[in-house]
């Protein structure tokens, strides 16, 4: 009986930890199968505000990493007036990153510091990708249970992650079978729900081993009340990217 | 007839209250609508613009919130405001939310683009900071929110025409939570309907009761019975119930105007009750073997005919204001005429009817003895005056009405809500801190549409702007212009072609503004330019929101983009009053003529005599010149409220004539020459009018107390338009029947019941 008891306090005072840790594996589970890097992608993105007007945006992306430097390149293709617009993302090692910003119109290119108020800035609705390259040590994560999304039992997990003075804070649901990654939850920092992305049509990436991609991915700013579509036309793994791919002056020529 | 109201009393008094009681329950129905909107009809194009602004640019209603202190800039105003930006912009129904929080600064530093919020960083040495003064001024998106001696910051909120103002309540509370040593005031156009809508309800409790005891002891005094107050009360009370219950039926809405509803009911409405009082206090004075009962059919039969008929003069007076294109003026004269009708039908079948239960009372002295004799010392001299010089009465009333005229020509119309407000009241304070401070509240816009980014249509933009700015009565002026230059300044370094300057292109311009909302700034934009950039606007706003001043700049903007394919209109809310004021004016015009034109067939039926009507006409006339030529010479402006005043002063003030003529063909028919039945209906019927004339001065005294300034004045004007239509009925009508001795007041043909 004495036993009995030992085992159960033990068990409650283990749970969280547990809970902590598979929380962290569920997600890693999940984000290994996303192709997060050394990858061109084409997206295009419909955005409707409160009144129900439309904007379509057309991007290309690339992303890589080099060493610890992570780059993200994004030219815009639609509307016309915008095409060639270039914003490349640096990602430095305990450093603050750079934007760099081209516009065609005038050739001029610009430089900003991607400090995390300028990234927390320049568009949330997306909240995977505060976490797609995330260092795993820095992030907490907390399975809260299971919930059923859509038909579909998910794990419910809290996601945080601390930079500088921003907490993103994220629920995360992880469907149970396929490990994919359905829905997301961002907060902001008065604990109020501030985005809901959707992630749906996953779809096996060519020339990956196990790789795979949301291709819609819906978006809702709730404070906002704007809604974002995100089609990625294609998606291909690219391991022979390099730095000069990134270049603002390689686009502008 | 007067056999029937006492065979049927008891039906005659519970259908009466059956009615009123009908018309009560319809009170939860009504609603108070403050905005001018309501007054200009749905087709007017300001409105059609105003909706299409609305629709492109999100809420164009802005409500200002404003931080006061000796120096803004430092750490606990600026925090404060921070706070109560974060949790007003969240508020349901508030679609748009600027400060100078938000507000961009843009450099180019080491190498890098700085957008950054300006003050973004608030530390706790800002006021020390020697550089952020001229910074903040420096910064057309930035010193827009701050007065230049830094006394005040502000914050914007836009909310749209769906949202309703109560919405400042909830804006109150959030301030409430946010205590500081600052002043938070609110202003702008939502701020002011809001503060009307209050000051409506408390003028409608406060000068309600107000007018009504002033009733109860003038009608105490005069008649020393408490039937002689009651009954007319009752009667009043009654038409004003049916009147808001109508009002509630029809789903019509309580507007400023509308306090003249009740305020004129227990002016005019009385009237009826109290010669119906007087008469039996007179008859069971004179017989003390008459029954009650006998009393009430003999006041009926006595009054009915000149009752009717100046019953219907008042009612056909007031649905002159049927003619005015503002629609609750129109409303008022519908409801204040059902009123009256009603008034009138229960003074001359409830009164008797309800009378009769009552015992007759004891002979006593004669009521209100000294009130009278000091009537009746006046009216003595008017006498004489009268008999002895009526030529000279004739000049002097030519030449009141001369000098009217030439006052006519200095009256302004202005409907401004802004001065709607008297002394240190808050809308009031906040109004004119907007004006001094912030350059004013009430805006104008310009929509350009089509290619709005490509370099030419820029130009003439910034061309506008410069122009415009330049105009001593505006106090600031923003377009998609001054964000673009702002903009190349991150783009350019300063000195370089392009620095400052609107792009070179339309790509150019789409793209600047592409990378600023990207960085989370599209409510900036959206400001001026629409979600698709098809629509760029240009705000100016008022310095002061007077009509002519708005007037002035709107033909002013009219003539400078006359030839621009790329302006699709003008508008603004403040424009919408000046459509109003025109509506005023022309319905002014329109009511005057109708109620006269009503009048004139009225007398010349009831006379048989086109020219009783002419008659009838001449103390209206004097008294529509000295009432337009004191508002002309005293600069008190025509708006919403003196509007009305015309046709309510017509309705009303035509009675007293109709008394004169009524007991003057009696005398003439007794055989008294001109003079003597002049002398005679002035010592007999004048104590009855200049009776009338008093208690309709008293009842719109009460308005005097008004929260509203155009109140005030209609109360002022009013008693100065009725005292002079009872002074012309009681000089110049005798002078001008003593001078022209007309036949239609001397044929014996038609058969009068004297009511005196």
């Amino acid at each position: 009986m004495n036993k009995m008891k030992l085992l159960c306090i033990l068990s409650v005072f283990s749970l969280p930890s547990m809970a902590r840790d598979d929380g962290k594996i569920i997600l890693e589970k999940a984000m290994d199968q996303l192709l997060t890097m050394n990858v061109e992608m084409s997206m295009e993105i419909t955005e409707t505000d409160t009144k129900g007007r439309v904007k379509e945006k057309g991007y290309d992306i690339l992303m890589a990493k080099f060493g610890d430097v992570e780059k993200t390149r994004m030219i815009m293709q639609k509307p016309d007036r915008a095409k060639g617009i270039t914003i490349v993302l640096t990602n430095l090692p305990d450093e603050v990153g750079i934007i760099e910003v081209y516009t065609p119109a005038n050739g001029k290119t610009r430089k900003m510091k991607a400090t995390p108020q300028n990234m927390s800035r320049v568009g949330s609705n997306f909240a995977l990708s505060n976490f797609a390259s995330a260092d795993y040590d820095a992030i907490s994560c907390k399975l809260l249970g299971k919930q059923q999304i859509d038909s579909l039992s998910c794990y419910q997990l809290e996601v945080m992650e601390q930079s500088d003075s921003i907490i993103f804070k994220a629920e995360f649901m992880v469907e149970e079978n396929t490990f994919h990654i359905v829905q997301i939850i961002s907060y902001d920092e008065d604990g109020k729900q501030a985005n809901i992305t959707k992630l749906s049509d996953f779809q096996p990436i060519n020339g990956t081993k196990n790789k795979i991609q949301p291709m819609l991915i819906m978006a809702e700013d709730i404070a906002g009340n704007k809604h974002t579509r995100m089609q990625v036309l294609n998606i291909f793994p690219r391991t022979d990217l390099k730095e000069e791919d990134f270049s603002i002056q390689g686009v502008g020529e | 007839m007067q056999e029937k109201i006492i065979q049927f009393r008891i039906p005659i008094v519970a259908a009466s209250l059956a009615i009123t009681l009908l018309a009560l329950f319809m009170f939860p129905r009504l609603k108070v609508n403050p905005g001018l909107d309501n007054y200009v009809p749905e087709h007017i194009e300001n409105r059609v613009y105003l909706r299409k602004l609305d629709s492109i640019f999100g809420g164009s209603e802005m409500i200002m919130v404003m931080l006061h202190t000796e120096d803004v800039v430092n750490a606990s105003t600026l925090i404060r405001l921070r706070s109560l930006a974060d949790q007003l912009c969240q508020l349901e129904g508030i679609d748009r939310c600027v400060s100078p929080l938000d507000a961009m600064e843009i450099s180019y530093e080491d190498g890098f683009m700085v957008m950054e919020p300006f003050l973004e960083e608030i530390p706790q040495d800002i006021a020390e900071d020697e550089s952020i003064r001229p910074r903040i001024m420096e910064n057309p998106m930035a010193s827009r929110f701050f007065a230049e001696d830094f006394s005040l910051v502000s914050m914007i909120l836009s909310k749209n025409m769906q949202t309703s103002d109560t919405i400042i309540d909830v804006i109150k509370n959030v301030i409430a939570e946010h205590p500081g040593k600052e002043e938070v005031l609110i202003g702008g156009l939502p701020f002011i309907r809001y503060s009307i809508s209050d000051n409506i309800k408390t003028d409608l409790t406060l000068l309600v009761p107000l007018a009504m005891l002033l009733m109860v002891l003038l009608l105490y005094f005069s008649f020393r019975e408490w039937k002689g107050v009651f009954m007319p009360l009752i009667i009043v009370t009654m038409s004003i119930i049916l009147s808001f219950g109508v009002m509630a039926l029809l789903g019509w809405e309580i507007s400023l105007i509308t306090i003249l509803l009740p305020i004129m009911l227990i002016a005019i409405a009385n009237n009826y009750g109290i010669h119906m009082i007087a008469r039996y206090q007179e008859l069971s004075r004179k017989d003390g073997s008459l029954t009650m009962k006998q009393v009430s059919k003999q006041i009926f039969l006595d009054l009915k005919r000149p009752i009717v008929i100046t019953g219907l003069t008042t009612i056909g007076g007031v649905l002159g204001l049927l003619s005015h294109s503002m629609v609750p003026a129109a409303q008022l004269g519908v409801l204040t005429a059902l009123g009256i009708g009603f008034a009138l039908m229960l003074s001359i079948w409830f009164l008797p009817a309800l009378l009769s239960f009552f015992p007759i009372p004891k002979a006593r002295q004669s009521p209100g003895q000294y009130k009278m004799a000091l009537a009746d010392r006046w009216l003595n001299r008017f006498s004489s005056w009268v008999t002895l010089h009526p030529v000279r009465i004739v000049i002097l009333s030519a030449t009141v009405g001369l000098i009217g005229l030439i006052g006519i020509f200095f009256v302004e119309v202005d409907t401004n809500l802004e001065g709607y407000f008297l002394g240190r009241s808050e809308v009031r304070r906040s109004t004119e801190l907007i004006n001094d401070k912030f350059g004013g509240s009430q805006f104008i816009s310009v929509l350009f549409s089509g290619d709005i980014l490509l370099p030419d249509v820029l130009k003439r933009m910034d061309q506008y702007e410069k122009e415009i700015a330049g105009d001593p009565a505006v106090g600031h002026v923003s377009s998609p212009v001054t964000m673009l230059k702002e903009l190349s300044k991150g783009f350019y370094n300063p000195g370089e072609e392009g620095y400052n300057q609107i792009p070179a292109s339309a790509d150019e311009a789409y793209q600047f503004i592409e990378i600023f909302a990207m960085g989370g700034n599209e409510e900036t934009v959206e400001q001026f330019i629409d979600y698709n950039y098809e629509y760029a606007r240009m705000l100016i706003s008022l310095k002061d929101g007077s009509n002519k001043t708005g007037k002035i700049l709107h033909s002013k903007l009219q003539t400078m983009t006359q030839d621009d394919p790329n302006v699709e209109f003008i508008a603004g809310a403040s424009l919408t009053k000046i459509e109003l004021a025109d509506m005023v004016v022309k319905g002014q015009y329109r009511s005057l003529v109708l109620a006269m034109v009503v009048v004139f067939i009225l007398l010349s039926i009831v006379f048989r005599s086109p020219r009783a009507g002419v008659l009838s006409s001449s103390p209206l006339s004097v008294a529509i010149l000295v009432l337009f030529g004191i508002m002309g010479l005293f600069g008190i402006s025509l708006d919403i409220a003196t509007a009305l005043l015309s046709s309510i002063m017509i309705g009303v003030g035509v009675d007293y004539t109709i008394h004169f003529l009524w007991r003057f063909k009696v005398e003439r028919n007794r055989g008294l020459d001109h003079k003597e039945a002049a002398r005679v209906t002035l010592c007999t019927t004048g104590r009855g009018i200049f009776f009338n004339a008093f208690s309709v001065m008293v009842g719109f005294l009460a308005l005097s107390l008004s929260n509203f300034a155009p109140m005030r004045y209609f109360s002022g004007l009013v008693v100065i338009s009725i005292f002079t239509c009872l002074i012309s009925a009681l000089l110049l009508v005798p002078s001008i029947v003593i001078l022209t001795k007309p036949h239609y007041l001397d044929r014996n043909s038609q058969k009068i019941n004297s009511h005196e």
